[in-house]
């Protein structure tokens, strides 16, 4: 048993070693899945989708989309690990799509900041941050995507690769790109 | 990747950490599974649905058979009583009988949770603080909403008790409580939480700015780790960080705002028999 910061040792049998329920025979079902890995991974999916797409509503359709595409291709995923995968390139790839169809950078400009007290730190961080994210909208949608899924994602090149669908060469000339237009962009409007 | 951008990969995690946590979804699980359900309906699965839907019903039935200590997941906890000696700690606190002790749910302390328990047990803030099964069940729904998270007791410990929480009837994680001060009738306050298959390593974070978290995972290459902080009085959830595993470690990069004390972190990962991994502990 691991001794954790509080000090303390567990006493007793470790009971939590014994299974309740032998669960060993019990195939894994495109349902478990869903429900799994909507537990685990659904909220950060909905706000990876809400940073590409700028509308919760539309990410939060998006990664459902998502998850009912991964349930019907369970049969083919199998592995909770590569089901992952397969949600987060689903979820760039719809996200795409939205974009691509609705223009929605083009047709809503960032909105105001929040009410911000300008005296204060707090509000001057929220501001510089409401600018850098002004300016990620305004990319290109794949340096957009290899920005967030890099920063916000924290996912390496090769990940990031798969879920655009797109080289690790590329992936590198997307985020440099990006990167200098956004500071480009943030110099400008300092 | 980005060459000498440094300074604007900071700033850019930040900010995209900060969007981000203004996003709160609501239940998607509901949507998700009337559109499975319309597609099974619709015959993708043509005859073996009804023959699935009635499996899985006698596989339930037959499970709570098995395991009836599952039935009263959320009944009150048995009758036994927790460890009569104060928990080990350099602090005593005044009036309660016990020491201080960093604990992470629902208060950022042991003595947080006596001076605030008592007004928070009677408005009902956080359901019954007394009962140990719905305090470990809400703990871990405050980070994993979900109806089937159940909890049962594992027994005492040296500073309080044990319990054992399931998802889908499967061991997720052991939880740690203490009660805030002695009495049958004490508020039960969340220590940690343990799991055999993902872990957090103990480290004390800055005041204030970046830090990477450290852990690690068994059989499971993708974790989540989320940070809590308190600060002005507010318990802020600062940021989530997709982690993705190289050999069983994970790291994960946090920035904190001036202010935060008591930063709690918690850490999740989805197993490959679906089963879920859970632990937290309080930071520094």
């Amino acid at each position: 048993m691991t001794t954790l910061a509080s000090g303390r040792v567990g006493i007793g049998p470790d009971l939590a070693t014994v299974p309740l329920v032998s669960r060993e025979a019990r195939p894994l079902d495109a349902d478990d899945a869903v429900t799994a890995l909507y537990v685990a991974h659904y909220r950060s999916l909905v706000r990876l989708a809400a940073l590409l797409l700028d509308d919760v509503g539309a990410a939060e359709e998006v990664v459902q989309d998502a998850y009912v595409r991964m349930h019907g291709s369970w049969r083919r995923i199998r592995d909770p690990q590569a089901a992952v995968g397969y949600l987060r390139t689903t979820v760039v790839n719809l996200a795409r799509s939205r974009l691509r169809h609705r223009q929605v950078v083009q047709r809503h400009p960032p909105a105001a900041p929040d009410d911000v007290p300008s005296a204060e730190q707090g509000a001057l961080d929220r501001l510089e941050q409401h600018r850098v994210v002004a300016a990620l909208r305004t990319l290109p949608g794949r340096q957009r995507e290899c920005l967030v899924l890099r920063y916000y994602g924290d996912l390496s090149e090769a990940q990031i690769a798969e879920a655009m669908g797109i080289s690790p060469g590329a992936v590198k000339s997307h985020a440099s790109r990006g990167m200098a237009a956004l500071r480009a962009a943030l110099a400008v409007g300092a | 990747m980005t060459g000498d951008h440094s300074d604007l990969d900071d700033l850019l995690r930040r900010a995209l950490a900060a969007e981000a946590a203004r996003v709160e979804p609501g239940d998607g699980l509901g949507p998700i599974r009337a559109r499975t359900a319309r597609r099974v309906r619709s015959g993708r699965l043509g005859w073996r649905a009804p023959a699935l839907a009635l499996a899985a019903a006698a596989a339930a039935v037959a499970a709570l058979l098995a395991a009836p200590s599952l039935l009263p997941a959320l009944e009150p906890a048995p009758a036994r009583q927790p460890a009569a000696a104060p928990a080990p700690g350099p602090t005593p606190i005044p009036g309660a009988g016990v020491n201080d002790l960093r604990t992470v749910w629902p208060y950022g302390s042991r003595a947080e949770g006596f001076r605030e328990a008592p007004a928070d047990q009677a408005a009902g803030t956080y359901g019954d603080l007394t009962r140990p099964d719905q305090v470990a069940v809400r703990f871990v729904r405050s980070y994993l909403p979900d109806d089937s998270i159940r909890a049962r007791s594992l027994g005492a410990y040296r500073a309080g008790l044990r319990m054992q929480v399931y998802f889908d009837g499967k061991p997720m994680t052991r939880v740690y409580l203490v009660r805030v001060r002695v009495g049958d009738d004490a508020p039960y306050v969340v220590v940690d939480a343990e799991s055999d298959r993902i872990s957090i390593e103990a480290q004390r974070p800055p005041a204030s700015g970046g830090f990477n978290l450290h852990g690690t995972t068994t059989g499971s290459s993708v974790a989540e780790v989320r940070l809590r902080a308190a600060g002005s009085g507010t318990t802020l959830e600062l940021a989530d960080a997709t982690v993705t595993e190289v050999g069983s470690g994970w790291i994960a990069p946090f920035r904190l705002p001036p202010g935060s004390r008591d930063v709690t972190a918690a850490a999740w990962a989805a197993g490959p028999d679906l089963s879920l991994s859970f632990a937290a502990r309080p930071l520094g």
